[in-house]
């Protein structure tokens, strides 16, 4: 009897020690990740680190997930996405105050991760592998700690594979998180804005032609396993790189570009230039001069002027860090889709999309310049 | 040999001109040049005069450069294996550009921020060099150390850079460091062409010299030679000119080595040869290495420095196994 009411009184009360209501029952589930493995892990997990996705833990978790975060790689964010950390830090001061894992592949630190014990890590196939070559993995399932990879973007035109490639990360986050039905309001909401693209752009016959440079090299424009052959591709048109660079992004003959004389030139940067870190486009950038000017210098080449592209103002600029692994990377099709094909997206309002996106899923609204053309219509 | 050189060198460079995305035929290309329309269309005209010739030239220029900087280099250190690079003057020069592109900070701050930061730090590499050694009194073997010592500085400061770096910087920084004769400007090309042929000149004034240093210090001094004047000057002029090249294309490698080797081959020891010798065999080079980065994937470039490490590591396993003696 007396056994009885102290197991009573632990089930009962243990739970609610931590604060807020009865916390939803854990359950052990088997998830199938990226790799191919079978991970078992029991869910709603309580403990989390991530290693990229910070955005997708709060879109499909909400400020709960956010709470779970026991390490982040807070140096990915502070070196190569200075804007976006310093508007998780104006709202969410504490995140500061995370143990930095570091990047993979750079100075992470595995040390940092099982001091935390995290129920589980949250990282992309390729840090998987970095992490597996380095020992770092062993290190970590050792420790009892699982974990996942989640893929957003993977380099296909066939729009179910991509389609069912997000489906599943924002699932496995949902099950992990204990948010499924967010996680399917999400994954709705993402179709939405992907399909407002493709239903259109899968019968058009004119297909323009358009290179993709980088902003940081002179020449270097995206290839055939580039993530902009994806969305070029999706939103309806021929990505120039694809005919003579292979791989993720190269060097193109500027006779190539003179030849093929492009319908459409796009430039990506992320969240600054190089020649000097003049930040463009971003959170933090309120107008879109500075971005036109940077446009100017970048089409200042012989016989560009002569380019379709240049002659029909088609010369636009975007922020890459939306175009890639995100789960508003819905953003980056809807742009290319308005500027390949401005007569049949005349209705499409990335931006507002975006800002719909941010209001109902993130924790914070959106701001700021984030994709801009040389011409305003 | 001289005139074998000339020829190869000259027949390099036409074929640089010539092969490309299309062909364009001598014919054409010296039509372009003179500008008589009748006789090209003004695409391939503009082509000619505005990518082929300039990136044709640039390779001409910095191969005779590098070459002769890889040959001079080697006279004074006595080691077919030494090269301005062993300096660290391409790690300098990279670190240049990468302090400009990671923290934003140029010497002089201009449109060319990066080149002028790349120079200068390359030269700081030359005067770190010529300091340490100087100490060790300007032998051989206190050349080698400061540059080794000098080289792994900047290769640590240039690591530094990259990790202090944002992502586009990132591969900013890597793509300079590639190398690539399409960031060449009629200025450039006119800097390059003065040091160069100033350098050759310079160099070839004092040719005995270098070559009698060949029977090394005791030796060449007996004969007259100021061993640790030569060692100085050759240290300047080889750095300034090599500091120059790879400030505005960025690191090619191999040249430096690859070009004198096969000079020495052909030639022999006697620099008076030897200099110019490597000078076109460097030009020729350097002229194949970016007609074969420009048809490896037509319509595409591969770095040049990539194609020139794939041409240059065999020539240097040669060096290594028939190497004789010290």
């Amino acid at each position: 009897m007396i056994v009885a009411s102290l197991a009573c009184y632990y089930a009962l009360i243990q739970p609610t020690r931590q604060g807020g209501g009865v916390p939803p029952a854990k359950r052990t589930v088997i998830v199938q990740d990226f790799t191919g493995r079978n991970v078992t892990v029991k869910v709603p997990v309580d403990r989390i680190v991530v290693l990229s996705e910070l955005d997708e833990l709060a879109a499909v978790g909400g400020e709960d997930a956010l709470r779970k975060l026991v390490a982040l790689n807070i140096w990915r964010y502070k070196q190569w996405r200075p804007d976006w950390w310093e508007e998780w830090i104006k709202h969410f001061p504490w995140l500061a105050n995370l143990p930095d894992t570091g990047q993979v592949g750079q100075n992470f630190n595995p040390e940092v991760v099982i001091n935390v014990k995290p129920d589980v890590v949250i990282c992309w196939p390729g840090q998987y592998n970095q992490l597996k070559e380095s020992g770092d993995l062993k290190k970590l399932e050792e420790a009892g700690i699982r974990v996942i990879a989640v893929q957003l973007l993977p380099i296909t035109t066939n729009i179910t594979e991509h389609l069912n490639a997000v489906s599943k990360t924002v699932k496995i986050l949902g099950v992990l998180l204990g948010k499924e039905q967010r996680a399917e309001e999400l994954i709705r909401f993402y179709e939405e804005q992907i399909n407002k693209v493709v239903t259109r752009t899968m019968h058009v016959e004119k297909r323009p032609k358009v290179l993709v440079f980088i902003t940081s090299s002179l020449w270097t424009a995206y290839g055939m396993k580039g993530y902009y052959h994806v969305w070029v591709t999706l939103a309806g048109g021929v990505n120039l790189g694809d005919k003579v660079v292979k791989g993720f992004s190269g060097d193109v003959d500027p006779e190539f570009v003179i030849n093929e004389n492009p319908d459409v030139i796009i430039f990506t940067c992320n969240n600054n230039f190089p020649e000097g870190q003049r930040v463009v486009v971003g959170y933090t950038i309120n107008s879109t001069r500075p971005a036109k000017e940077a446009l100017k210098g970048l089409i200042n080449r012989p016989k560009w002027e002569e380019l379709q592209a240049v002659k029909n103002g088609r010369i636009y600029l975007i922020h890459h860090g939306f175009c890639h692994e995100k789960i508003f990377q819905f953003f980056a099709l809807q742009y290319l889709a308005k500027w390949l094909h401005p007569e049949l997206f005349k209705d499409l309002n990335p931006y507002a999309n975006l800002q719909e996106f941010y209001s109902k899923f993130m924790l914070f609204p959106l701001r700021g310049v984030l994709a801009v053309e040389l011409n305003d219509p | 040999m001289l005139v074998i050189f000339s020829i190869l060198a000259s027949a390099t460079f036409l074929a640089n001109i010539c092969i490309g995305l299309t062909f364009v035929s001598p014919f054409q290309a010296l039509c372009s040049v003179l500008g008589d329309n009748h006789c090209v269309d003004e695409s391939t005209r503009f082509i000619v005069v505005n990518y082929r010739i300039p990136v044709a030239l640039a390779a001409l220029v910095s191969g005779a450069a590098l070459a002769i900087g890889g040959a001079a280099v080697q006279a004074i250190t006595n080691n077919p294996l030494a090269s301005p690079y062993t300096f660290g003057i391409s790690s300098a020069a990279a670190f240049g550009a990468a302090l400009l592109y990671s923290l934003n900070i140029s010497l002089i701050p201009s449109m060319y921020a990066a080149t002028v930061n790349a120079f200068l730090f390359a030269l700081m590499a030359c005067l770190g060099v010529i300091s340490l050694s100087r100490a060790r009194g300007l032998t051989t073997v206190g050349v080698i150390l400061a540059g080794i010592c000098i080289s792994f500085l900047f290769q640590a400061l240039l690591a530094l850079m990259e990790y202090l770096a944002a992502q586009d910087v990132l591969q900013a920084i890597v793509f300079w460091m590639f190398g690539s004769l399409y960031k060449v400007t009629n200025e450039k090309l006119l800097i390059v062409a003065i040091n160069t042929v100033g350098s050759i000149l310079l160099l070839l004034r004092c040719s005995w010299k270098l070559t009698a240093m060949q029977l090394g210090d005791e030796g060449s001094q007996a004969l007259g030679v100021n061993v640790r004047r030569m060692r100085l000057m050759v240290l300047v002029v080889t750095s300034l000119t090599t500091a120059v090249v790879v400030s505005f294309f960025g690191i090619i490698p191999f040249v430096c080595i690859a070009a004198s080797h096969i000079a020495r081959l052909l030639v022999g020891e006697d620099e008076k040869y030897l200099l110019p010798c490597s000078a076109l065999v460097g030009a020729s080079i350097l002229s194949v290495a970016s007609v074969v980065s420009k048809v490896v994937q037509r319509g595409a470039i591969m770095p040049i420095g990539i194609v020139t490490s794939i041409v240059g590591v065999p020539v240097l396993m040669h060096v290594i196994l028939t190497k004789r003696g010290g």
